[in-house]
């Protein structure tokens, strides 16, 4: 397991993926507050998991799917009715590059 | 310099159910007033939770098995966390570790092309860009988020873009065949995404260049001429770079169909960490040994099975047999036309009515087979008296499409139009003598050269309206011209 | 004369079905309770005095819940009604549907009178990191309440509503509910439908009820309780009714393990939770030392797994379709969607996630261990009694930290109830009973045999 403390540059990386923006005073407290919570979480990697199946799902359901049919959809203007920006029946934002 | 272009392509197929994936909204889309088939989960709400559409994954498994995979025993969902408007949870609920199918593979002209997996996920939002109010916006439509879709990917065996083209009607065929959709390029319930490199072999050495995915590509055409350009783009970039292949330097380029050429998209490649987990609001699937079974007899007999069993039973080229498997509709009407252990010559006969007038008839009329009006007994009583010579084989194509239209045995309808084909000598000496008086230049003609007598048997068959035997029709000509 | 609005649900219930009083009455009493003690307690985000007081004037005698006022902590979807989870981020969101307990609980006549404050997007356990404020502990201002489910456990020790429907990824109803001294039940995981709860860990959330008493608690899940076709994860069983009928606990075998009074525990906590094991001993049960895994890898196991959820169910908040932008996620939110992307990440995965997943099983099967040995296992729930405002800020763990007790038995998915057990400076104790998965009745009966043999639960804060 790799040093647990977590770089600025980590943390960038992180704040990224997760789109948010963590302002500059905010970064050291941050940096430091996650460092702690990784070397406390860190005891997981002295538990010997050898052969031990990982648990998606604790209470052993399975096969649970629905018919397919028909049901009633939100109206259009419930759909939109939450949203800052709509224009015409569309959910509006800022220009996006194309994917 | 020798180059080997290597493609794989990721097909996406919609699927056609009522439903949604994960929801109970109407899954069409298709010209739908934006953001009417939404509901709380498919538009992510806050609570909202996923239940897995049972026909679906059905149709996948059905998929699967038709392009020759092992379904997995065990299989489930997982979520690929990204952020992008479209996507409305911020993850799109799709399959990672234990896909529903894989392995699987798709045979061309005896070239073998493997897919490595054939999996369920669910289609994002649909977005336009548009310039308002002196603002670059991006407007959602929600419709189509939620809707089923199994992705296709194959290794990368594909050799170049005439190949890529056929793998993708071989799918396309495919996916028709069994009735999970209607994989429309055009439309959008078909989509493909090649990946392109190339093998170059120069100087005794072999160097394999950058893979590049390339999307936003909306036609048959639009693949094969997008990967030509990229087999060209990379074969110059590599002189010019002597870039190769790593980890690290994948990356996606749109089509541009106007331009015809690729642009570099730019999202970095390598960037993206999808932070794969499985699916907690979803527990997993176990299928039975019996519920597969079930769903292997439940697809009908495929493309390739129909080919060979039309060579092998009835004694038809490829081509023929090709043509009349190509769409599943009209090679029930044939498979129900020819009947039960018909005759190669029988079968030959009716392939020969549906090739020809049958269907020019559709082609026409723009309209699909009605099956349940293919009577076999009427196509067994025309082969008799075609074979018989009480019809001629240029009546039967008419009064077969009248038969097809009215319902009526094709005989019968040839009785009662007169076209019972006249082979009686006298009838034809009548009709012959009265086209040798009609036209004394063609008969100048044939004096001249025997092999023009085609003109006069013409005549005598319009005059007979098509129901003299042509072959006495000939006879009865050369014996009075002598 | 007691007010009305100190009764228990049963006694509620009761009360209008004989007409004793009436609905309205009972209504208004709750609400002249909450105008008393709002500016102090801060115990609820938002009430519906007009639609509740309009509801009272025409019930359903024939509903089992006709007329009872239930407050809901503000997690929970309801049509119409702004539905915050105490977040800046959704301060203007209005629900565009309703979840299905607050349907069931409608269907079943009762009146919703108000959302409760809580952790916002329930994470802690203070209701300190609510961006309204935090709410308090009605037996003492200068108290928390727990968390996340803070409000919810305040309004009911205060008296504010007969009863209060929370939800628990780990300690959040049970935790508040010890440190205010009521009832707080965590059904099994997929007992009770999370369709319509803003979700914070899928794999672990449950809601349920938060009461004066046992029985309170047990006719509150027999109404939420049962399968839901909106919720893959909800249980195939229909609901679950129960008598709360046992007599003693005669042949019943009680676990206390060693780990769960840790050395750093309040001794005065400590004491009283043997004094509970003497209790339920005087009524028949065997109480028996265990040997359980470290609760600590329970902390880290669900740190990871909660915190990797969470990144991905905040995922949605980009204030596109509702909501405001990710930059009003406030600083809990924050740490936890960090940490938990972090752990999802590429080159983590297998070392953070996956290994909690694996350690996960670890703890499942020591339960399954355990209970071979014993019916139940008691504890504390909390380490401490209620902690002074304050306590919460700028701590990295502070929720996960505060409820290590609880967490075992999340991971595992199993039932939990914690009830009341005595006092401490003032500050109320809980204590909590487990029991395997789908063994709710034993939980209850139990906790409903205790209850009946001591008298903390009919103490009530003097406001």
């Amino acid at each position: 397991m790799s040093s647990t403390k977590i770089s600025p540059e980590q943390l960038k990386h992180i704040a990224n993926l997760a789109r948010l923006e963590i302002k500059a005073d905010k970064q050291n407290l941050l940096i430091k507050q996650l460092s702690q919570t990784a070397e406390y979480i860190d005891i997981l990697s002295q538990v010997d998991t050898k052969n031990i199946a990982p648990t998606y799902q604790v209470n052993h359901l399975k096969n649970v799917c629905r018919k397919d049919e028909v049901g009633q959809s939100l109206s259009q203007s419930e759909a939109l009715s939450q949203a800052p920006k709509t224009h015409n029946g569309y959910f509006q934002t800022q220009a996006t590059i194309k994917k | 310099m020798k180059i080997t272009p290597i493609i794989g392509i990721e097909v996406h197929i919609e699927l056609q159910t009522k439903s949604k994936m994960f929801c109970s909204c109407s899954a069409s889309h298709f010209q739908v007033e934006p953001n009417t088939h939404t509901c709380p989960v498919c538009l992510g709400l806050p609570g909202a939770l996923p239940v897995p559409n049972q026909t679906a994954c059905d149709y996948c498994i059905k998929l699967g098995l038709a392009l020759g995979c092992s379904i997995n025993r065990e299989t489930f969902f997982e979520r690929k966390n990204y952020f992008y408007p479209d996507l409305p949870k911020s993850y799109q609920i799709t399959q990672l570790q234990q896909p529903f199918c894989i392995h699987g593979q798709v045979i061309l002209d005896g070239h073998t092309i493997r897919i490595n997996r054939a999996h369920m996920e669910e289609d994002t939002g649909k977005s336009v860009h548009q310039h308002l109010n002196g603002v670059d916006a991006t407007l959602l439509d929600y419709n189509r988020s939620g809707v089923p879709l199994v992705e296709i990917v194959s290794e990368p065996d594909i050799l170049s873009p005439e190949m890529a083209k056929d793998y993708l009607l071989k799918i396309q065929q495919i996916v028709r065949y069994i009735g999970v959709s209607d994989a429309d390029i055009e439309k959008g319930s078909m989509r493909c995404e090649p990946t392109v490199n190339l093998k170059i072999e120069t100087d005794n050495q072999t160097f394999y260049t950058p893979l590049v995915e390339i999307k936003n590509i909306a036609s048959l055409t639009g693949v094969q001429n997008a990967i030509q350009f990229e087999i060209d783009r990379q074969t110059e970039a590599f002189t010019q770079t002597h870039e190769v292949k790593s980890a690290a330097n994948k990356t996606t380029r749109g089509w541009d169909a106007v331009k015809n050429q690729t642009f570099l998209q730019r999202q970095k490649e390598g960037s993206a960490d999808y932070r794969y987990f499985p699916e907690p609001d979803i527990p997993p699937i176990v299928l039975t040994d019996e519920h597969i079974e079930n769903l292997k007899n439940s697809i009908p007999e495929l493309p390739d099975q129909k080919i060979a069993r039309y060579q092998r039973d009835f004694g038809l080229n490829n081509y023929d047999a090709g043509l009349l498997a190509s769409d599943i509709n009209f090679a029930a009407g044939f498979d129900t036309a020819v009947g039960q252990h018909p005759s190669p010559q029988m079968a030959k006969f009716v392939a020969n009515l549906f090739l020809g007038a049958i269907k020019t008839y559709l082609n026409e009329s723009q309209t699909q087979l009605d099956i349940a009006q293919i009577n076999p007994d009427f196509f067994n009583n025309l082969f008799q008296s075609v074979t018989n010579s009480q019809i001629s084989a240029t009546v039967a194509k008419q009064v077969i499409v009248d038969s097809l239209k009215t319902g009526q045995d094709p005989v019968a309808i040839a009785t009662s139009k007169g076209l019972i084909q006249v082979s009686d000598s006298e009838e034809i000496k009548k009709l012959a003598q009265a086209v040798i008086d009609q036209n004394p230049k063609a008969v100048q003609d044939y004096k001249k050269n025997p092999a023009s007598i085609g003109f006069l048997i013409g005549q005598l068959m319009k005059a007979s309206q098509g129901s003299a035997n042509p072959q006495i029709a000939k006879e009865t000509l050369e014996k009075l011209l002598q | 004369m007691s007010s009305l609005n100190q009764l228990t649900l049963t006694q509620a219930v009761d009360g209008i079905k004989s007409k004793k009083f009436s609905a309205s009455e009972l209504v208004q009493d709750c609400f002249d309770r909450i105008k008393k003690l709002e500016p102090h307690l801060n115990a609820f985000i938002s009430l519906d005095k007009t639609t509740a007081l309009a509801k009272a004037q025409k019930i359903d005698f024939d509903k089992p819940l006709a007329g009872i006022p239930i407050a809901v902590k503000d997690n929970f979807c309801i049509k119409g009604i702004k539905t915050t989870a105490s977040s800046n981020l959704l301060k203007n969101y209005t629900a565009q549907y309703t979840a299905t307990v607050v349907s069931k609980l409608e269907d079943a006549g009762a009146i919703i009178i108000g959302k409760n404050n809580m952790d916002a997007w329930a994470h802690g356990s203070s209701t300190e990191t609510s961006d309204f404020g935090p709410s308090k502990n009605p037996w003492n201002f200068d108290y928390l309440p727990g968390g996340s489910s803070g409000g919810s456990a305040a309004a009911i020790a205060a008296d504010e509503a007969i009863a209060a429907i929370g939800t628990e990824t780990a300690g959040s109803i049970r935790q508040p509910s010890a440190w205010c001294g009521v009832v707080g039940l965590k059904p099994t995981y997929g007992r009770v439908s999370r369709y319509g709860i803003i979700a914070m860990a899928s794999s672990m959330d449950c809601p349920g009820p938060i009461t004066k008493t046992v029985d309170d608690a047990a006719l509150i899940l027999s109404l939420i309780s049962g399968h839901d076709i909106h919720d893959a994860t909800s249980l195939p069983q229909k609901s679950l009714n129960l008598n709360l009928s046992k007599k003693d606990l005669k042949g019943l075998k009680i676990g206390l393990p060693k780990a769960y009074l840790p050395d750093n525990i309040h001794p005065a906590v400590k004491d009283l939770i043997l004094q509970a094991a003497q209790t339920l001993k005087s009524l028949g049960a065997q109480i028996i030392d265990l040997d359980v895994l470290d609760p600590q890898l329970s902390v880290a196991a669900y740190t990871v797994l909660q915190r990797s959820e969470v990144s991905s169910n905040l995922g949605r908040y980009t204030g596109i379709r509702y909501g405001g932008p990710r930059s009003e996620f406030g600083d809990e939110a924050v740490r936890r969607i960090m940490l938990g992307t972090h752990t999802l990440s590429s080159g983590y995965y297998d070392a953070y996630y996956l290994q909690a997943q694996k350690v996960r099983t670890l703890i499942i099967n020591d339960f399954e261990h355990q209970f071979n040995q014993v019916d139940a296992i008691i504890g504390p729930t909390s380490p401490t009694t209620a902690l002074p405002v304050g306590s919460s800020k700028g701590e990295s763990m502070f929720g996960e930290m505060a409820d290590l007790l609880v967490e075992p038995s999340t991971l595992a998915g199993l039932p939990g109830i914690s009830l009341p057990c005595g006092f401490v400076d003032g500050l109320p104790v809980g204590l909590q009973i487990i029991t395997p998965q789908l063994r709710e009745d034993l939980a209850l009966n139990i906790a409903h045999l205790f209850e009946s043999n001591t008298d903390f639960h009919l103490q009530k804060p003097k406001l």
